[in-house]
């Protein structure tokens, strides 16, 4: 489009002047031949003359037919002229062309005369009428001349206003390519500052940290067009990767975290079970040394002493063996049934265990060791503290995709102190009298870990009427 | 829509450009020469070429050439000059034109080639001055002996048949001045008494012709008329009466219509004019040459009429007048 504009109007104006001159020289060469050609005429005339006066005073052959020769020859150049010229040198080259044919036929019949050898009064009259002939064709080829003269400069002026007019209307054309040029490149330069200053927005937004980034209208100019859809595009990109980055940081973080729990507990377990090991410095020592007895109240016919110290052996089996592994309820209802057992020889009579299960058991995935604890806790800081003693119910409930486990002693209860202590029990502080040493806490926690789930542990307590503690477990098929 | 306007500026741009390229095209254009048949060609030798009088001569000339198809070359010397105007005649003749009209200024010099160019079957006619005793195919134009016996008619319509009265002429060897003082004289004699006090010549200029008619009324103080015969007599006269404030007083007759002639007859300075008719001259000759030209032999004298211009019939005059040129 900016090169139409540009390269029409100089192209034209180009030609234009190219075509204007070769007309005017055109003009020129033809104005130049025709004046030549009538000067040609002129002397051809005049040399004619001569060679006619020539042979009337001295009578020499050759004159005349140079006479005829130069007559002939301004008779061919007013026929080229005559081909082509204008509608008044046309007319003047007709007179011409007659006059010289006068002049002719009044030589010739003076030659005629003078041939007869006649005196100089018999020809007289016509020799002068012969010379002025001439004189008046002189006068035709001036007339020529000034025609063809008139002609020229009347196409000249033409000329001259036609370029005039010419010069007007390039000028005109000239100036609206000018005036459209400028409006096309102030609008071009326009858009292009508008189409950068968006850009320069919204680099600046981006260098803030605000990845929204409107296209905008286009710019029409293909290279602008091209770098703002990049850039919006590199925009976008961009703020996608910071987004992944945010969440990749955020799940690391978190697993970060779990690890540190995963840590913790790992770090109580471990503790735990060095105390055990600290306390019972050789378990297949005592294992077999309980053996032993048990043997031995088999040979003594002490069948009662037997079963304790096998309960006894098998609790302690079971917590070593299964400190680190999951079991399912089913294994952990029957430690705390040979736990009962143990306590109810110690106890006699002061507390009653009731159990209730209405589950399948054996669905049921729970880490090692989770449901002592609540038993003993209930023994440690409910039965035992109480005179009169009380009972201990274990109930286990279905309940649609969970098992509730309810255990609920009707000890003397805990005001919200203890309750809070047995709660925040950390691995620091010596869970008093436990078997297992691990703590509520703990317990919980590995619960929590297990199913990945916080709703799973309650306690409510009232001081002296006793304490309940109620298990969610999710069920794992 | 936007983007519909920015198209519709974009065409109009390029349309603009392309009637922009076609206006320069089409004026580079270039026009040949007409290539018209040439015509038959009829030469005029006026009595002075820049005469109103023979431009009316030119202009029915022209008129007639147009009728038949047939083109003028209008001629004649710049001052009268009788060597000149033959000089013109015979380049006609040596350029073998189609026909030839010439005014006839002294016959006596007219007469030889006059008779040679007839013999040469080339058709001349003579127009407003005659060559009689030429071989000349035709004569066009007034019978001056009649015009100054309309003029002697007219002076006695204004003064009456007693008085003095004096004559004012453009030249005393001029062929229709002496014609026209003829036909002047004869009238006066035989029918008034009036007495012609003086002859003067003015040899048709305008400074002399007013000195004559002064000369003539400081030393003819009762003179009642004047009778100028060529057309600047008239306004010479009339310059010199009102110089002397006799405007009115004394009548003037004169020849011929130049403008001046007729304002001074709307003042009232000069009391007629005997108008001859030049255009139809010109149309009448030219029609008798190509008449001639075509095998019609027409020959002869073609008398025009002359006409008399008072105040009363001034206005009905230059309508006419104007209607003449306007054709051209």
């Amino acid at each position: 489009m900016f090169a139409i504009i540009i390269i029409l109007p100089i192209t034209t104006s180009n030609v234009i002047s190219f075509i204007m001159i070769n007309r005017i020289s055109e003009n020129y060469n033809i104005m130049m031949n025709r004046m030549r050609i009538t000067n040609e005429i002129k002397n051809n005339l005049n040399e004619s003359f001569s060679h006619f006066n020539k042979y009337i005073s001295a009578n020499i052959k050759e004159s005349q037919q140079f006479y005829e020769f130069y007559y002939d020859k301004a008779v061919e150049d007013v026929m080229v002229l005559q081909k082509d010229s204008d509608l008044r040198s046309k007319y003047i080259l007709r007179d011409l062309l007659n006059s010289l044919n006068s002049y002719k036929e009044a030589a010739e019949f003076t030659i005629e005369i003078y041939n007869n050898h006649s005196g100089i009064d018999m020809y007289y009259d016509e020799y002068v009428w012969t010379k002025e002939i001439v004189s008046y064709c002189n006068a035709f080829i001036s007339l020529l001349s000034e025609s063809y003269f008139d002609y020229n400069i009347n196409i000249y002026n033409q000329l001259k206003q036609k370029q005039a007019y010419i010069n007007r209307v390039l000028a005109i054309y000239m100036i609206t390519a000018l005036a459209a040029s400028t409006i096309y490149t102030m609008l071009f330069i326009g858009d292009m500052t508008r189409k950068l200053k968006e850009l320069v927005k919204a680099s600046e937004k981006v260098v803030k940290g605000d990845f929204i980034y409107n296209e905008g209208e286009r710019a029409n100019i293909y290279e602008l067009d091209i770098l703002s859809e990049a850039f919006s595009k590199m925009i976008n990109h961009i703020s996608k990767y910071i987004e992944s980055l945010k969440e990749k940081a955020e799940l690391e973080k978190k697993l970060q975290n779990e690890k540190m729990k995963l840590l913790s507990y790992e770090k109580d377990l471990k503790a735990s079970q060095l105390r055990i090991l600290q306390a019972q410095i050789n378990p297949h020592f005592l294992f077999n040394t309980l053996n032993c007895i048990s043997q031995t109240a088999i040979n003594e016919n002490a069948y009662k002493t037997e079963s304790l110290i096998r309960a006894v052996a098998g609790i302690l089996r079971y917590s070593l063996s299964m400190m680190d592994r999951d079991a399912t309820l089913e294994e952990e209802l029957n430690i705390v049934k040979q736990y009962m057992y143990i306590q109810m020889k110690r106890y006699e009579d002061r507390f009653k265990f009731n159990l209730k299960v209405n589950a399948d058991l054996k669905k049921i995935i729970v880490p090692a060791m989770t449901l002592q604890p609540f038993v003993e806790n209930a023994f440690i800081h409910g039965i035992e503290p109480k005179e009169e003693g009380g009972s201990i119910n274990i109930e286990i409930n279905e309940q649609q995709e969970r098992c509730i486990i309810l255990i609920e002693d009707t000890g003397c209860g805990m005001d919200e102190d203890a309750l809070q202590k047995i709660i925040s029990n950390s691995q620091n502080q010596q869970s008093v009298g436990h078997t297992t040493g691990l703590g509520i806490k703990s317990v919980v926690q590995r619960l929590k870990l297990m199913y990945n789930e916080d709703d799973i542990f309650t306690i409510e307590s009232k001081k002296g009427f006793g304490t309940k503690v109620y298990l969610k477990i999710p069920i794992k098929e | 829509m936007k983007r519909f306007l920015k198209y519709a500026v974009y065409y109009s741009v390029i349309l603009l450009f392309i009637i922009f390229n076609l206006v320069l095209f089409d004026s580079l254009r270039y026009k040949k020469p007409d290539q018209e048949e040439l015509k038959p060609k009829m030469v005029i030798v006026s009595h002075v070429y820049g005469n109103p009088y023979w431009t009316q001569v030119r202009l029915g000339a022209e008129k007639a050439a147009m009728e038949r198809g047939v083109v003028i070359d209008f001629q004649g010397p710049d001052d009268a000059s009788v060597e000149e105007s033959i000089r013109l005649i015979k380049m006609a003749y040596a350029a073998k034109a189609s026909g030839i009209i010439t005014y006839v200024q002294d016959e006596s010099y007219y007469k030889d080639i006059i008779n040679k160019i007839i013999e040469d079957r080339i058709p001349l006619v003579t127009i407003d001055s005659d060559a009689e005793n030429s071989k000349r195919l035709a004569y066009v134009g007034t019978d001056n002996v009649e015009a100054g016996r309309v003029g002697g008619r007219e002076m006695i319509r204004q003064i009456g048949t007693e008085g003095k009265v004096a004559i004012i002429m453009g030249g005393k060897d001029v062929k229709n001045q002496i014609e026209r003082v003829e036909g002047f004289k004869g009238y006066l004699k035989s029918n008034s008494n009036i007495d012609i006090l003086a002859i003067e010549t003015s040899d048709s200029y305008l400074l002399e012709a007013e000195l004559a008619a002064k000369k003539i009324l400081s030393q003819h103080p009762d003179i009642k008329g004047l009778f100028c015969t060529s057309a600047l007599d008239g306004i010479g006269a009339s310059r010199a009466v009102k110089d002397l404030g006799v405007a009115g007083k004394v009548k003037i007759v004169c020849f011929d219509d130049l403008p001046e002639t007729l304002d001074s007859i709307e003042d009232g300075v000069i009391t007629s004019t005997v108008v001859q008719q030049p255009y139809v001259m010109g149309y009448k000759a030219v029609n008798i040459i190509v008449d001639n030209i075509e095998g019609k032999k027409t020959k002869g004298l073609f008398i025009t009429d002359v006409q008399v211009v008072d105040k009363e019939n001034l206005d009905e005059f230059r309508e006419k007048q104007k209607k003449y040129s306007a054709q051209d």
